[in-house]
């Protein structure tokens, strides 16, 4: 019976050391959101340049920073969005300065969105702007033109007035989740846009004053949920973003209801992803061939091509599908709508962080439908 | 046998729909053509080609499959020793102390049990530079500790009701202390130790909150995997991977249930 003893614990060690012993080292750790980096993007790569690439998953960007802020997260190549984690992540020192002479495709990440991404202070020789998109209103055609039969184009205007929404409570209405997806539509709504920043405590009252009218018609705050709930008909309009309404639209189509998604005029906001390396990567050489790689207009076009999610690469709209190419909302081209995009700041002072948190707090009130704490507010 | 009357049987048809439609739900739209995995539209079986071409999907349910059986059977055999020890007949110093604290985890909410070890694993690193980066093994830590309690709690039971006459007798017989442990306690203990093999097993593949704290490159788990599917949208893949899941898990179960009523016969007879 001993000598069995014996030989069942070499058995088990040596499942265990086999099973922690995981092989070959030329590889690049990728932590990405699911889905966007498509196997074909991934094994040709793999083919490319024999390194192997380890594709791991977040499901939301806090997840990502609470790896990257914990002391050494293995990642080498990551994909935080920028407003406000990118930005807060970057001023950490989170994210290793990109070795240009590694990355001669950098060339191709010029535009109007690179350049809007400098102008609110994106850093690129640390983050390269890399996917965008835009929020805007998504819709069930068939019900807005039974709502609204003499409608002429579609705007916040039916949203946030609180006639409208009212006629349209009962076929659902959907608001994002944050309210960096909401609040600089709602600003320029209330005849709020300036100079000055849209999150000051007094616009933020404001905002929290309208929304005390129109809160009763909204269904859900999602934006992640926005696919199924527009196609299975849980609501009929929805804020969200672009990539999401292609795909709701494309679907759409297999069961017979038509989803159209709108830039109202001078209400997009424009969002941004960026990749970067984190400080700590392991694989520092291999992570910039892989940067390089995705910098590829031939590479980045399959990423928007099987998700609809845009990508900033010059040369890269040549490949897209007509389906993507032709829609002018889903893929704007148009240099008048692209400079209308809205696009958040990060907070740089203490003041401004302060009222981040203030805006925070003030959405999460507001889509618990409380509205006692205005007294707060000065 | 006594037949049911109508009232059992009624109770007893709304007890198992309660249970089992959302699951076969599940497997029906698993077959279905349409992208949406809440909405019917045709038969396919495209799903399934799916989850086979998905190689993240097969990946991340292997990964899962792996820490799943590593840490059941870690928490089996520290689970057991630790339920041996506290059912002794000798008793010694801080003997019901122990019996105490090793149900701690149960009661310990998962997400402290991760923080705390994701605290505990940088700061072993920081001293002795190991563990260089969080992967398999430190999520296989995380399951054993959640998992441990439960394993323990299932033996402990049968343990308590074991008669220790058998035990005495053989070791009256002259056999050693390790020929009880393996050919006596083990064989009589066998179900016990499976049920709580397979608990948790099941805890460890359904668990979220430890796991994704304690994950690093190449240990994406399943449940992870299906949590950040929301990005893009769920797919029915998703249903299609739950439903060979359910396939193989009653395919085992129906085996066992065989082994089972083979076993019994000699009995009988």
């Amino acid at each position: 019976m001993n000598r069995n003893f014996i030989i069942v614990a070499v058995i088990l060690s040596a499942i265990l050391a086999l099973s922690f012993d995981k092989g070959p080292k030329n590889t690049v750790n990728v932590y990405g959101w699911y889905g966007i980096l498509n196997n074909e993007i991934l094994k040709d790569f793999e083919k490319e340049t024999g390194i192997k690439v380890v594709y791991d998953v977040y499901d939301n960007n806090d997840t990502l920073e609470s790896k990257l802020l914990a002391t050494n997260s293995g990642y080498d190549v990551v994909f935080p969005s920028f407003i406000p984690y990118a930005a807060r992540q970057c001023a950490m020192g989170a994210y290793s300065k990109l070795d240009v002479k590694l990355l001669p495709n950098l060339k191709n990440v010029e535009g109007q969105i690179t350049d809007k991404y400098k102008k609110v202070g994106g850093d690129i020789s640390r983050l390269i702007p890399l996917f965008w998109g835009t929020v805007g209103i998504a819709y069930d055609y068939d019900v807005i033109k039974k709502v609204f039969p003499d409608l002429k184009e579609v705007s916040y205007d039916l949203l946030l007035n609180s006639e409208n929404i009212a006629k349209l409570s009962k076929y659902g209405v959907s608001f994002p989740e944050e309210y960096i997806d909401i609040f600089p539509q709602t600003a320029s709504y209330l005849k709020l846009l300036n100079e000055e920043s849209i999150k000051t405590p007094g616009k933020i009252k404001a905002y929290v004053n309208h929304y005390k009218f129109i809160r009763k018609y909204i269904k859900k705050f999602s934006s992640n949920t926005m696919i199924s709930d527009l196609l299975s008909g849980e609501v009929a309009v929805a804020i969200g973003s672009s990539d999401n309404a292609w795909r709701a639209r494309r679907s759409a189509k297999n069961i017979g209801k038509t989803i159209k998604y709108v830039i109202p005029k001078g209400r997009g906001i424009l969002w941004i992803d960026c990749v970067g390396i984190p400080e700590k990567a392991p694989h520092k050489a291999n992570a910039h061939k892989f940067l390089n790689y995705l910098l590829r207009p031939d590479v980045a076009k399959k990423i928007t091509n099987h998700s609809g999610i845009l990508v900033n690469i010059q040369g890269a709209k040549e490949f897209y599908t007509k389906e993507i190419l032709e829609d002018s909302q889903i893929c704007p081209m148009d240099k008048e709508i692209l400079s209308e995009l809205m696009i958040g700041t990060p907070s740089r002072t203490a003041e401004e962080a302060k009222n981040d948190k203030l805006a925070t707090r003030a959405w999460s009130q507001i889509r618990m439908n409380e509205f006692d704490f205005l007294g707060d507010l000065r | 046998m006594r037949r049911l009357s109508k009232t059992v049987i009624t109770f007893l048809i709304f007890g198992y729909a309660f249970l089992f439609t959302p699951i076969l739900f599940l497997i029906i739209n698993a077959f279905s053509a349409s992208e949406i995995p809440s909405i019917w539209t045709s038969f396919s079986l495209r799903w399934f080609e799916a989850v086979f071409e998905d190689s993240e999907l097969t990946r991340a349910a292997l990964t899962s499959l792996e820490i799943a059986c590593i840490s059941a059977t870690g928490a089996v055999i520290l689970g057991g020793l630790a339920a041996f020890a506290t059912t002794n007949t000798s008793s010694f110093k801080g003997k019901s102390f122990l019996n105490t604290t090793i149900i701690m985890p149960i009661v310990m909410p998962e997400i402290i049990v991760g923080f705390s070890l994701l605290m505990l694993f940088m700061a072993i690193e920081n001293a002795f530079g190991w563990p260089k980066e969080r992967g398999v093994m430190t999520v296989v830590i995380g399951h054993i500790i959640a998992t441990m309690a439960y394993v323990h709690i299932t033996i402990r039971a049968r343990l308590l009701s074991f008669d220790k006459s058998l035990e005495e007798a053989a070791l009256n017989l002259g056999a050693k202390p390790f020929t009880v442990f393996f050919k006596i306690k083990i064989p009589i203990l066998a179900r016990s130790i499976l049920s709580g093999w397979l608990l948790a097993f099941t805890l460890s593949l359904d668990d979220l909150v430890i796991a994704s704290f304690l994950t690093g490159p190449g240990s994406t788990t399943l449940p992870i995997l299906i949590f950040s599917n929301v990005r893009v949208g769920v797919t029915p893949a998703i249903n299609a991977l739950a439903t060979i899941f359910i396939l193989i898990v009653a395919l085992c179960l129906i085996i066992a249930f065989l082994m089972m009523k083979q076993s019994k016969k000699p009995e009988i007879n």
